[in-house]
């Protein structure tokens, strides 16, 4: 598994492959044949277990490198970093991130209600597109299988809050580092194929999305999310039904989820149950007050005055991120270190990462794997050989093909949409 | 018939050789990799080989400590969430929290009196909280020396 080519294997097979337009595509067909059962062997997948598994580590979240916060196991998932437990919000721990497709038994968890689904009956489910439509529809998973052109593709998902915990002041919300992330392939039906087939209204201002997750009180707003009707007919976005070759697990949206590429993962309404075409835009909570934004660069805005003028967060800002050395490795003086990261942004593609290793002062090129995918992320590597002892900063910067880099730093009273320089402490002896 | 039994003779010995390298040698390394879960029924067959699907979901739930508020925020605040959605929160000062507790009744519509609504406040301040600073003096001690 340290290798990342047995890692980008897991769960993977050749019909996968089809849309990862890339050099790597070849080598990893030759490599299926080698490595494929190793690889997934190797990826462990405990189907079905639902113990917990309390590793008896005090009750707070770590402050230093060693992170220190319990692991929880839950149906279909490894163990994984357990923010909390009803409803479950698990993060993946950072080194599922040197695999180029996160196992599916790893990936992170979000869900904002108790009443998570936890029984669905195929023979029963149904998706129902319903309001401004001149066809009203109810699909079940094998209508979705039959009737539409399938569409693959490797998408990259990210909390809103993801990171939260790195602004200062802090700020309240699930307390993610930078685990509530990862990058998975994707099969499933174009929605705007089935917006098509419902017909709708020319009048229609949006389309909105709700899954089998159910608010904990009457008088709770039902988790519902909307996209302008012209992302949801002209965009990229994908009613999924597997997720790297396999069914979706239950807690990541079982059996179909929407995922809409270089959007945040708050959009990805997961067991999605209905669409409603809008004439009126949605208003609630969910749209009027959560996940929302102050209206200005990057962003930011100032902690004792915080914005009045806010807007929905939507696409992801360029953003890199640190996946090696881990923050406790000790580095070794005048040895190679392989440093690596991920980085991302909504689709215009990643140009350039520059890494520092004195704190932002010099910067250098990392080299950049091929791309996988349009709306996936990239891995870049630096290799990385420190003369002299001592405390080292390391950033990275990222830079996409529209010219967008990223900031030195930013808060915003939500903790969303983190994408300021990545700054990693490294000991060097 | 020469060439049919070398031919045999090769085969059997290549098996043999192919047998040590898969299940025996000394340079063969444990395997300590789980067993290969099944494969997957595929998605397209789901609805025929395996049409429901459902998990047992275990919470773990964190221990609750003593303290003023206890009583409300144990019978109030678990309906809908687990307390250790406190526990994975910075310690906040009471300003924060009672925003927070103010949010779950005008944002998600939880039903609790205001007098519940402090001692709730009060329960979080004590079990991972603090009070709020103590305002900035509007003069300075310079100017107070002066």
């Amino acid at each position: 598994m340290s290798k990342a080519f047995f890692g980008n294997l897991c769960m993977i097979d050749n019909r996968m492959l089809v849309d990862i337009q890339s050099a790597r595509r070849d080598l990893l067909k030759s490599m299926i044949a080698l490595g494929a059962s190793t690889a997934l062997s190797a990826c462990s997948r405990k189907s079905g277990l639902s113990s917990f598994t309390d590793l008896g580590v005090p009750e707070h979240r770590g402050q230093g490198p060693i992170d220190m916060r319990p692991m929880g196991r839950y149906p279909e998932k490894t163990d994984l970093i357990m923010l909390a437990d009803r409803p479950p919000l698990l993060e993946t721990p950072i080194q599922y991130f040197r695999s180029d497709l996160t196992p599916n038994d790893a990936y992170f968890v979000r869900w904002h209600y108790a009443g998570i689904p936890t029984r669905v009956d195929l023979r029963t489910f149904k998706l129902i597109v319903t309001g401004a439509v001149a066809r009203p529809l109810q699909l079940s998973l094998n209508d979705l299988i039959t009737q539409f052109e399938p569409v693959s593709a490797v998408v990259f998902s990210q909390c809103a809050g993801n990171s939260r915990n790195f602004f200062r002041p802090q700020v309240p919300g699930a307390e993610w580092t930078n685990g509530a992330m990862g990058n998975a392939h994707y099969k499933g039906v174009r929605l705007r194929d089935v917006l098509k087939m419902a017909g709708v209204s020319a009048k229609a201002v949006e389309a909105s999305f709700r899954g089998l997750d159910e608010p904990p009180l009457q008088s709770s707003p039902p988790f519902e999310k909307p996209l302008p009707i012209e992302q949801a007919l002209q965009g990229d976005a994908i009613i999924a039904y597997e997720m790297n070759g396999s069914p979706l697990p239950m807690l990541n949206g079982f059996p179909i989820r929407l995922v809409v590429p270089g959007w945040f993962a708050t959009y990805w309404v997961k067991s999605l149950a209905q669409i409603t075409v809008r004439i009126e835009s949605l208003s609630t909570f969910w749209v009027n007050t959560a996940y929302r934004v102050p209206v200005s660069r990057d962003y930011v805005e100032d902690p004792k005055n915080p914005s009045t003028h806010t807007t929905p967060l939507t696409i992801y800002p360029t953003r890199s991120v640190f996946v090696t050395p881990d923050a406790a490795a000790k580095v070794r003086k005048n040895s190679v270190t392989h440093v690596e990261g991920i980085a991302v942004d909504s689709g215009a593609g990643i140009r350039q990462v520059e890494f520092s290793a004195d704190s932002g002062r010099t910067w250098m090129n990392a080299r950049l794997d091929p791309a996988i995918d349009k709306y996936s992320w990239r891995r870049w590597r630096v290799d990385w050989r420190p003369v002299q002892a001592g405390s080292y900063v390391l950033k990275c910067r990222a830079t996409n093909n529209n010219g967008e880099t990223q900031c030195d730093s930013e808060w915003n009273h939500g903790g969303y949409a983190r994408h300021s320089i990545e700054t990693l402490h490294v000991e060097v002896g | 018939m020469q060439t049919l039994r070398v031919l045999a003779a090769l085969l059997i010995v290549g098996a043999g050789i192919l047998a040590y390298a898969v299940w025996g040698g000394p340079g063969r390394q444990p395997n300590l990799a789980p067993p290969t879960a099944p494969r997957p029924v595929p998605v397209a067959e789901l609805t025929t080989l395996q049409p429901v699907k459902e998990i047992a979901v275990e919470y773990h739930t964190p221990d609750m400590p003593p303290g003023p508020g206890h009583e409300q925020f144990a019978t109030q605040c678990v309906i809908c969430h687990s307390p250790r959605y406190i526990l994975n929160q910075p310690i906040f000062p009471r300003k924060s929290w009672t925003a927070e507790v103010l949010k779950m009744v005008k944002a998600y519509g939880a039903s609790i009196t205001p007098n519940d609504q402090k001692q709730i406040v009060d329960y979080l301040v004590h079990w991972h909280g603090r009070e709020d600073a103590a305002p900035v003096p509007a003069t300075n001690t310079a100017s107070t020396n002066k």
